[in-house]
């Protein structure tokens, strides 16, 4: 993973080989004593440009890989994946209606409407969650199949919300709105990083504490409160982490699709499904997966780049099948 | 200790003023025909369902008053439908039995525990297999050996502790029933209570102490196994005809033989 981050360090429009990435934050940083002008520009583009964008790659698959891990055990459904719960819908609509309708209600323009756009795409997602948590709750407890169904329903309504808003939307926002829903990880400043650290980090290291009781939802919801798992308050909280560590990424960067769904399926089969190997190994290979694909997006069309959502799911899915394949091949050959 | 236990679904009643005691060491059957109540006055038992009306005592204490962690520390519940799609081992299942005491036990108090429950189910030699893998009998062993496993005696936590079984013979053949019940029977004599939902009448006669015979929710008898599937009993509410007759291989336990009316 350190090496894919140094490699990703080097690899851009600006070239910058191994040996001058140590020179190049030293007279950035003012430590060297003498600088060079070419120094300086590489140490620009290393701590301004390309670290925060690798660091928020980390970050943001970790976060999905994460939320698609514990929200698959929660549904003990292993297609579950953090749309499920309406988070990537609401935060797309929630984006959308700043791309199309915000400017002209809202006066902000250019830095700010950016940050409009993730504070809408935030609040959209965990506020479909909530609308949909409570649609499933049955006799004040959550009941999965009824939250499964409700989200599919919520999912269909938003979509065709989002529908009516791309009707009404010019060409330019059409756009806009086409790249941002297929994610990128371009214009991310350290800001963005610290943002998601608020709410994916912390998230993240509360998911170690349910370890257990995701263990013991996997034997089933009646067993696992057998076993002396709360499971009301538990399902309500990870549902919620998970919400908010989509959330924060789909406000960030946008849809990605895929990670989150196939980087915990990967790991089942490599691993076995015990949490206390599954949840780490899927921040780590999340992680690892999407700064991969961010550092595919950004050279294979240099020095323009791709939506990384395309670049996971083009790569994503035919490994995924592969995988699929070969499982067959062993389970049934 | 159960205690007028009323539970209604809408305006549907589904079970009306049962009350009981659970006695250490002895084995309850709850036995009635298909839809009777069985299956929800075990949930009831378990904390699983609140009752509409009544209460449940333990250790003279409401049972609502006892966090989920206390309670899967002295009872344990083996449902009656199973299902694990995820490739878990069995020593990996039965550990999961532990859970609920990892916090207070010993870091080798468990393994140890697990090794023996799966010792007592006769399925020690299975530790490492795929879960998915074994047979519907296996199968049903290793969860057996995974309650167990969470009411296991231990000197340090003397407190009594319940076993709760929902038709645990149910898709089993023939040898395998028995081998199910011979465990609990023999796993009772650490002063355990168990509460087992039975269909067939002649292994609650042979494996039973106790037995509680409702019908449509209502509490028709309940004692003595032997005082609870009367003939007569049997006939009133089964509506087959019955009878019992010598047992060549138990002479305390009498065979009992059915024929629709």
């Amino acid at each position: 993973m350190v090496a894919v981050a140094v490699w990703a360090a080097m690899t851009g429009p600006v070239e910058i080989k191994g040996a001058d990435l140590l020179p190049a934050i030293l007279a950035k940083t003012g430590y060297a004593c003498q600088a060079d002008a070419q120094a300086m520009l590489q140490g620009t583009v290393l701590l301004n440009i390309r670290m925060p964008r690798i660091a928020l790659a980390i970050l943001v698959g970790a976060a999905l890989a994460l939320a698609g891990a514990v929200l698959q055990s929660l549904f003990r459904n292993p297609l579950a994946d953090p749309g499920l719960i309406g988070v990537s819908s609401g935060g797309a609509f929630g984006a959308v209606f700043v791309i199309v309708i915000g400017h002209a209600w809202l006066p902000f323009a250019g830095f700010a409407s950016q940050w409009m756009m993730a504070l809408f795409a935030m609040g959209g997602g965990i506020g479909t969650t909530f609308f949909i948590y409570r649609l499933g709750l049955v006799n004040g407890r959550p009941h999965m199949t009824t939250l499964l169904l409700a989200g599919l329903a919520v999912n269909a309504f938003v979509g065709a919300l989002i529908g009516l808003l791309i009707y009404v939307a010019s060409s330019q926002e059409l756009r806009t709105l086409t790249f941002w829903s297929l994610g990128s990880l371009s214009n991310v400043s350290w800001t963005h990083v610290w943002i998601a650290c608020a709410f994916i980090v912390v998230p993240m290291v509360t998911v170690w504490s349910f370890v257990r009781p995701l263990n013991a939802f996997l034997l089933g919801e009646a067993e696992a409160f057998h076993l002396g798992v709360p499971v009301t308050a538990v399902k309500r909280n990870l549902i919620f982490i998970s919400a908010a560590m989509v959330g924060a990424s789909v406000a960030l960067c946008g849809i990605i699709g895929f990670v989150g769904l196939i980087v915990p399926h990967l790991l089942r089969l490599l691993l076995g499904p015990d949490h206390r190997f599954l949840i780490p190994g899927s921040v780590l290979l999340g992680a690892l997966v999407l700064m991969l694909a961010d550092l595919i997006a950004r050279s294979v069309v240099q020095p323009a780049e791709l939506p990384i959502g395309i670049i996971t799911a083009l790569l994503g899915a035919p490994f995924f099948l592969g995988l699929l394949w070969q499982t067959k091949l062993k389970d049934f050959g | 200790m159960l205690r007028n236990i009323h539970y209604r679904l809408g305006y549907q009643s589904i079970l009306n003023n049962i009350s009981w005691d659970i006695e250490p060491g002895r084995i309850t059957a709850v036995v009635g025909p298909n839809g009777a109540g069985k299956s929800t006055l075990l949930k009831i038992l378990s904390g699983e369902l609140l009752p509409t009306e009544g209460e449940i005592l333990l250790h003279d204490r409401p049972l609502v008053h006892w966090s989920t962690v206390q309670l899967a520390r002295m009872r344990s519940v083996l449902p009656q439908s199973f299902e694990l799609s995820f490739d878990f081992t069995v020593a990996e299942v039965v550990s999961m039995g532990r859970m609920p005491h990892t916090i207070r036990s010993q870091t080798q108090t468990n393994p140890r525990i697990c090794a023996e429950a799966l010792q007592q189910v006769g399925m020690q030699d299975f530790a490492e297999r795929l879960y998915t893998t074994l047979s519907g009998g296996e199968k049903q062993r290793v969860q057996l050996a995974r309650v167990l496993a969470q009411v296991w005696p231990e000197a340090s936590h003397p407190e009594p502790r319940y076993l709760f079984l929902d038709e645990p013979t149910s898709n089993l053949d023939l040898h395998q029933k028995h081998t199910i019940l011979s465990i609990a029977r023999k796993f009772m004599h650490n002063h355990i209570g168990s509460v087992v939902v039975l269909h067939d009448l002649n292994l609650a006669l042979k494996y039973a102490d106790t037995a509680i015979l409702i019908n449509a929710g209502e509490m028709v008898e309940a004692g003595n196994v032997m005082d609870v599937l009367t003939a007569a009993n049997i006939e009133r509410i089964f509506h087959m005809r019955a009878t019992f007759l010598d047992n060549p291989y138990d002479a305390q336990r009498p065979w009992l033989v059915t024929a629709p009316r």
